[in-house]
């Protein structure tokens, strides 16, 4: 067999960098500012905040004195950990990265991935969350690429999942089921775990669960849920009448693998990839364990993924 | 093709009872699997059919070449994959179990050792009830493992416990029960959600 030549190399690297070129004219347009990231994370630090991520995925590092380190497996906190401590108050920063991420396959090999990730924070107006998923569909558009945007609410689910429960333990389980969406398992926990009457619908078909809020509110009306859930649902309702486009999907079930999201939540796939290419979100509550809560959000995209799509229509 | 769905089966009796389960949610399935064909195309439903081991539909599925797929939750639970575990198929019921030679005893053993094909199962029940284990994988024969020393037990999926009994062997303790699971890629269910969730909600009322 033939083997990739140096020309065809050279070929996918003038493509990698016209996508990468065309993301970051678009990005500078938009005021955005490029930073530099750390590589490491402190391991308790890291793992402590981000309880629902798979440890055997991330790489460790260890340093002489004993020090364990994480190859960051994301971006966002490595980011949120610089600012937030010298953020000064109602000032909105709208910065992005281009680096790399760290994690373990199944079969123990260390995979790095390319990502593209923009983050605005102090920012909390409804209109930045619809007009970030904008520009994503923009940067998307510019490659003739139209994905299959999925929208949700962690907040939602939190609060969901908070009142269907009573100890840490069956959260946990509740969100991993959620995560799957393994409706036979859901069946079980809510009749296993004493889910509260009022809850057992709402919880029961969060599956089925679209864009039909007005229908969710009056359900939450109905059975006296928690009073928080109609501010969401009323969110959701703004969002969507802000967003009038065809490849929006809504899906109340939606679960991300990070903890720190506390909003709306968002992932795009494009038919045929195995994987979203790109997931982001409104991660509030993640600035907060770094000293002070500032409003925050952003999203991050697989850049071999999107050069693949690219090269792949030609 | 381009819009087919892809269905991936496990090879076997599973994946007979599967397309009788799909015949009684109303599809009509006129495919043969009794050719050595190991994809099969239907054109009425545009499905298309692979048929592979029941372990490697798990990787069909994470990787995209096939939208969704039946395997077991064994299978399942030892690769801890992304996907959606959509719904219990209620068939292929077996159970995970603990066996080793009759009138054994296990005490004064202060590391359990233990051949199986499910490494990580076997250490997260284990490390659950703060037993010390040593682990032999191995990836088939695993009764003959206890019978010649090369382990004190087995823990493996037990159907009927023929094999068990053929070898000797007894059920020392009941870990949990098993089925085949519909399962999804969650790039493919978001890309085929209408025909995804048609299918399982069909299903839903025959299961």
């Amino acid at each position: 067999m033939d083997f990739t030549t140096i020309n065809e190399e050279l070929f996918f690297i003038q493509k990698r960098n016209e996508v990468i070129r065309n993301i970051e004219e678009l990005l500078f347009q938009k005021d955005y500012i490029k930073v530099e990231t750390d590589y490491f994370e402190e391991y308790d630090k890291y793992v402590e905040l981000n309880q629902r991520q798979d440890r055997q995925k991330m790489v460790k590092v260890q340093d002489n004195s004993g020090r364990v380190l994480v190859l960051r497996p994301d971006i966002t906190s490595n980011i949120i950990k610089q600012v937030i401590p010298r953020y000064l108050d109602n000032s909105i920063l709208k910065l992005y990265y281009l680096d790399s991420i760290f994690s373990v396959d199944v079969n123990g090999i260390i995979e790095q991935k390319k990502q593209c990730g923009v983050e605005i924070i102090g920012d909390k107006k409804t209109e930045t969350d619809t007009d970030l998923i904008q520009m994503v569909i923009t940067l998307f558009e510019n490659f003739q690429i139209e994905p299959i945007i999925e929208i949700g609410n962690q907040q939602f689910i939190n609060i969901l999942i908070e009142q269907s429960t009573t100890t840490e333990e069956q959260r946990k389980t509740l969100m991993k089921i959620i995560q799957r969406k393994s409706k036979n398992e859901l069946l079980r926990f809510i009749a296993l775990y004493n889910v509260p009457n009022k809850y057992q619908e709402l919880l029961s078909n969060i599956f089925q669960y679209q864009n039909d809020f007005e229908q969710i509110k009056d359900l939450i009306i109905e059975n006296k849920l928690d009073q928080r859930l109609l501010k969401v649902m009323d969110k959701m309702i703004t969002i969507k009448n802000l967003l009038q486009q065809d490849a929006i999907r809504y899906d109340l079930s939606l679960v991300t693998d990070f903890d720190y999201y506390s909003g709306i939540i968002f992932k795009g796939y494009i038919k045929g990839m195995k994987t979203d290419i790109f997931r982001g979100g409104r991660y509030d509550l993640l600035t907060k364990e770094y000293g002070k809560e500032v409003p925050a959000l952003g999203f991050s995209i697989d850049i071999q993924s999107l050069i693949e799509v690219v090269i792949g229509n030609g | 093709m381009d819009n087919y769905l892809k269905i991936a089966l496990p090879k076997g009796r599973l994946a007979k009872d599967v397309l009788d389960i799909m015949r009684k949610a109303g599809y009509v399935i006129n495919i043969d699997l009794d050719t050595r064909k190991l994809v099969l195309i239907d054109e009425t439903n545009k499905f298309v059919y692979m048929l592979v081991k029941p372990i490697d539909v798990l990787t069909y599925v994470i990787e995209g070449v096939c939208d969704i797929g039946v395997t077991g939750k064994d299978v399942i639970d030892e690769g801890n994959p992304d996907i959606y575990e959509l719904m219990d198929l209620g068939v292929g019921k077996c159970r995970f179990s603990v066996a080793g030679r009759s009138n054994q005893s296990l005490l004064n053993k202060p590391t359990l050792k233990i051949a199986t094909k499910y490494p990580k199962v076997t250490t997260k029940y284990y490390s659950d009830k703060n037993q010390k284990i040593s682990i032999v994988k191995l990836s088939g024969s695993v009764e003959l493992a206890p019978l010649i020393g090369l382990s004190d037990v087995i823990v493996d999926i037990v159907e009927t416990g023929n094999t068990l009994t053929a070898n000797k062997l007894q059920i020392l303790e009941e870990m949990y029960e098993l089925s085949a699971r519909l399962i999804s890629n969650k790039s493919s269910y978001r890309v085929y959600y209408d025909t995804i969730t048609t299918l399982q909600r069909r299903i839903e009322k025959v299961v």
